[in-house]
């Protein structure tokens, strides 16, 4: 008797635990004050999941620019920013929800995002649905911009695509590296593929030839199988799509198996956190970013110095930080111009507005595609060492 | 929760039921109009939730199987209708019809290979062939897109003054109610009546005639068809398909909702589908702590319910009762 | 041939690796029925705490992993006691839902409180290969190999032969003949999920210098911990080095004969196809047909 009289006060118990957080949660929704003054801006990232690390890196970023700007006095007349951050999970499903609600209920003028390629694919018909624009700056699949989808008036990118790094890519293998047979080990995921093919057009188009190209699973930590077989191969360079955390595991198998050909990375191979995760397996890595930390110019400079001063626990900014943070500096800017907070009126300003960033100077071509410096860099003694900074115009 | 074996009612209450549930429907299909339209987007995601744990329920509830592998069947109805679109170019009636066709054969395979086992051991040969379906859509370019999924797959035009995300919401609807009355139907009939015996105990349902492979295999296919009928709105609601549509996640959400609302219920799967996707939309304001927030809920309730919440008036009236004879509740830790 | 050597012997060695990350987890189902979900997470905290333990407090290698698993126990102990406990009995769909709770709450909270900077635990172990007759092998990895069979014969041995191995054997093939003979069966649930929950933070601190430590690492390795114990069969140990085995070794041939993509691919049709022809892997109790 007792027992079960027990059972019971505990499930009114939970009950009402239940009911507080679900009312406390629709009322958090609806209570939100609506400041007149203050110019929304929107951002999609993947806040958990297995991207988790780049999406609160892509926040950090795009909270500090809009900080920034409220500290100098706000725009338009001294009007604050608020900053409205939703998870997109690296999701399709899940971004365009949260595009929907920063659309509709929080009333954003504008969306930094997204991250993924899949998920700012699945967002940009609901962009042109209710007409709000969206710069990204981490979503590289060349399509988004240069192909034929449904919403591509309404997404700007600051980043150049994965077809205007290629030929770099390409041209440095084959005059720096002095290569001809190139294997491949990337992320089974639409960057790594597209990458990838894109790599491969521009080096057979120089004569080189890529016998082996091996795709790895995301998330995956056993990458001895594939270098395994690539090194019986014997090529004259390894080419390497792939984060920091899948980057740095691959360099280390690579020392592991005595690798000592030339290592070229896409991704994440010049960043802080690769460096500090591969350590020694990370010198002499050469890599294509498109930034560096090492950039040198005053406004870099007093980019990362803001980041450190910051977050001085983080590591230094990569490209999930640089990136967020121009695109964000990107929309601000083009508010002021706009003289607006009019979505349209964004939108049109978006396509004439010109940003100096830390890598040269942002401006949109008529498909919407920015076109600052990328670097060659190699890894020495812990640091990433910019080689040649190459134009993607 | 048995479902009740004698359903003899009233005709003059079976007459209002009638009549009050087509109120609803035409509420509901009214509803549009006046909701706004984010509110409008996540219901319309609970409709597809729904829609897929209606079909989840055919053997996770009724035949009280582990069934992990929604995700495969949903994804195989979405890209089928991503593909037709996209390539073929049907309409969308041909593209949806299709869908459910196709996941209703692929059911038939999967069922018949899954239900082999029994178990944990059906409950991973699910996981496993949904993550086979996953990687197969990541590396047949040719076919889906790889990776890069499918982009721009059209919404229809119903009657072609209706847009798009209207007519979704029609469609959704009409087969949503037909889903809850095939459930209905299907929980009544000797098959329904089947898969509970098999739930209860598949020894004894066999040795008294029951073919149980053949019954387990009908409620695996029946839930194949739903999927796919599912996973065809999602793709021409959400306009892009790539190949997380086959994750884990997907299928384990579905699960959540099935026995959080109740199994072998016909309304768990709606009270859940709908919980799975409000909670956590409307929990976006708890930002970082918007996944452990949700956790905590999900503990809570299959501790306390592990019936589900359709089991919650029983549980209100049965405090309720306690409470009038007056019987004080012991102090002390709540364990 | 210099080719299938090397990978036969990567294979064999991950293989030892594999067996260890799934040992919690089949441990957890052989003896409670539970399949925990969240083992990934167990073993990421496995990880982190041993992280934190070296690198801001400084101690030494050793004595941190089995801190760290001192800790993860008393968090397993934790999540028995507060929940699983009360729906003992229950279908496997209710126990395995709730773990799924667990491990959205384990590692969200970990990503919050850790800011998700993937980190890397430094290896007592010299970096450079060891080359026998051609063949390279990082120390680090021999050693998470020969580690993963000592714990998996020491956790045998305990189960079999001492006294509270004795009583969690009882407890589970018949709860009221052990308590008949005072065994606590509380107890005795709460400490052997605690243990399936040490194995998993064991595995985490010894694999994470061969691996990066981030809160999501647990749940990216879910999937093959499945793939292993449903080869090898549910609940045995046994079966768990076996599934490890062929898990290591069908990766290493696929990707060198066949196709890298496809290498993940291959390892689930492979416990499709394991499974018709042994339906209760390859060494399970034989599963009830109920």
């Amino acid at each position: 008797m007792i027992g079960s009289k027990h059972v019971l006060r505990s499930r009114v118990l939970v009950l009402a635990l239940l009911l507080v957080i679900v009312s406390a949660s629709l009322a958090g929704c609806s209570s939100k004050k609506a400041n007149d003054e203050a110019i929304k801006i929107g951002v999609i990232a993947p806040m958990t999941g297995p991207q988790q690390f780049e999406g609160q890196t892509e926040v950090d970023a795009v909270r500090m620019a809009v900080d920034e700007v409220n500290k100098a006095g706000g725009i338009l007349g001294g009007r604050m920013i608020t900053l409205v951050a939703e998870d997109d999970g690296a999701q399709p499903a899940q971004g365009a929800s949260a595009v929907e609600k920063l659309i509709t209920k929080d009333k954003v003028v504008a969306i930094q995002g997204a991250q993924w390629s899949s998920v700012s694919k699945a967002v940009m018909p609901i962009l042109e649905k209710y007409g709000v624009p969206a710069v990204t700056a981490i979503s590289t699949a060349p399509d988004i911009t240069e192909g034929n989808l449904p919403g591509k008036d309404w997404i700007f990118r600051v980043i150049p695509h994965d077809g205007l790094v290629a030929s770099a890519i390409a041209e440095f293998i084959k005059t720096n590296l002095k290569a001809t047979k190139v294997d491949v080990l990337a992320v089974n995921d639409d960057w790594g593929r597209q990458s990838t093919a894109a790599v491969k057009a521009e080096l057979e188009k120089r004569g080189g030839t890529l016998p082996k190209i091996e795709y790895y699973t995301g998330g995956e930590t056993n990458f001895l199988p594939q270098l395994t077989a690539i090194k019986n191969d014997n090529p004259d360079a390894l080419f390497l799509v792939g984060q920091s955390q899948d980057g740095s595991m691959i360099v280390k198998q690579l020392k592991e198996l005595k690798w000592s050909k030339p290592v070229i990375g896409l991704g994440a191979f010049a960043s802080d956190t690769f460096i500090s995760l591969a350590k020694d397996a990370a010198e002499g890595v050469y890599s294509l970013a498109q930034y560096v930390d090492s950039v040198d110019s005053p406004i870099n400079k007093s980019f990362v110095n803001a980041w450190k001063t910051r977050y001085p626990k983080s590591l230094l900014p990569d490209k999930y930080a640089w990136g967020p943070y121009t695109a964000t500096k990107v929309i601000i800017e083009a508010i002021k111009k706009a003289g607006s907070t009019d979505p349209k009126k964004i939108q049109e300003a978006l396509k004439s507005v010109t940003y100096d960033g830390a890598t040269g100077k942002i401006a949109f071509d008529a498909k919407h595609q920015a076109h600052p410096d990328v670097y060659i860099t190699v890894i020495k003694n812990g640091k990433a060492v910019i080689q040649t900074p190459i134009s993607t115009k | 929760m048995k479902p009740r074996a004698m359903n003899y009612v009233k005709p003059t209450r079976r007459r209002t039921g009638t009549i009050l549930s087509l109120a609803a429907l035409g509420l509901a299909a009214l509803a549009p109009n006046v909701l706004d339209s984010y509110t409008r987007h996540v219901l319309m995601l609970a409709m597809i939730n729904i829609i897929l744990g209606l079909g989840l329920n055919f053997t996770l509830g009724y035949v009280g199987q582990p069934n992990f592998g929604q995700a495969a069947l949903f994804g195989f109805g979405a890209y089928t209708s991503a593909i037709l679109a996209m390539k073929m170019h049907v309409s969308f009636l041909v593209s949806i019809v299709a869908a459910g066709l196709v996941t209703l054969m692929a059911g038939y395979v999967l069922g018949y290979i899954s239900l082999q086992l029994r178990g944990a051991y059906f409950c991973m040969v699910t996981i496993a062939l949904g993550q086979a379906l996953l990687l197969m859509a990541s590396n047949l370019l040719r076919l889906t897109g790889g990776p890069m999924g499918l982009a721009g797959i059209p919404g229809p035009k119903l009657a072609g003054l209706l847009s798009s995300t209207y007519s979704l919401w029609l469609v959704a609807l009409g087969l949503l109610a037909l889903m809850l009355l095939v459930t209905r139907l299907l929980e009544r009939s000797v098959m329904g009546r089947a898969w509970v015996a098999i739930r209860e105990s598949e020894t004894l349902a066999r040795s008294t005639g029951v073919d149980t492979f053949h019954y387990a295999l009908l409620a695996y296919v029946a839930g194949a068809l739903f999927a796919g009928l599912g996973g065809s709105l999602y793709a021409h609601y959400v306009g892009f398909v790539d190949p997380s549509i086959f994750a884990f996640s997907w299928s384990s959400m579905s699960v959540v909702a099935v026995v959080i609302g109740g199994r072998g219920t016909i309304w768990g799967p709606v009270i859940g589908g709908l919980l799975v996707t409000l909670l956590p939309e409307y929990l976006r304001v708890a930002a970082l702590w918007r996944l452990p927030m949700f956790g905590l809920v999900l503990i809570l309730i299959i501790t306390f319910m592990p019936d589900g919440l359709v089991a919650l008036p029983r549980l209100l009236a049965q405090v309720r009762s306690r409470g009038k004879t007056g019987v004080a509740l012991p102090g002390g830790g709540g364990d | 041939m210099g080719q299938l050597a090397q990978q036969l012997l990567n294979g064999v060695v991950m293989g030892g690796i594999y067996a260890l990350s799934a040992l919690g987890l089949t441990m957890v189902y052989g003896m409670m029925n539970i399949v925990n979900v969240a083992h990934g997470e167990l073993y990421m905290l496995g990880a982190l705490f041993t992280y934190y333990l070296t690198s801001t407090l400084g101690l030494p290698y050793l004595p941190s992993v089995l801190a760290a698993l001192v800790l993860v126990a008393l968090i397993g102990g934790a999540m028995e006691r507060s929940s699983l406990r009360r729906i003992r009995g229950q279908t496997m769909v209710v126990t395995t839902l709730v773990t799924l709770g667990w491990s959205l709450i384990l590692q969200n909270v970990s990503l919050i409180l850790t800011g998700g900077i993937p980190r890397y635990i430094t290896s007592p172990f010299p970096e450079t290969s060891l080359v026998l007759g051609g063949l390279q092998i990082a120390p680090s990895r021999l050693f998470a190999a020969l580690a993963a069979g000592a714990v998996i014969v020491l956790t045998h041995l305990f189960l079999q032969k001492t006294v509270l191995g004795n009583a969690m054997r009882a407890s589970f093939q018949d709860k009221d003949a052990a308590s008949l003979v005072g065994i606590n069966v509380g107890l005795i649930y709460m400490l052997t999920f605690a243990l399936g929950a040490a194995l998993a933070a064991l595995s985490g601190g010894l694999l994470g210098t061969i691996s990066y430590v981030d809160p999501s690492m647990g749940a990216k390795g879910l999937m093959k911990s499945f793939v292993v114990v449903t080869i090898g069969g549910m609940g045995s140990f046994i079966g768990a080095i076996f599934g490890g085995l062929i898990l290591g070794i069908v990766e290493a041939l696929a990707a060198a004969y066949i196709s890298s993509a496809y290498k993940d691919f291959i390892g689930f049709i492979m416990v499709v196809v394991i499974l018709l022809f042994l339906p209760s892997g390859l060494f399970g109790k034989r599963e009830r047909y109920a």
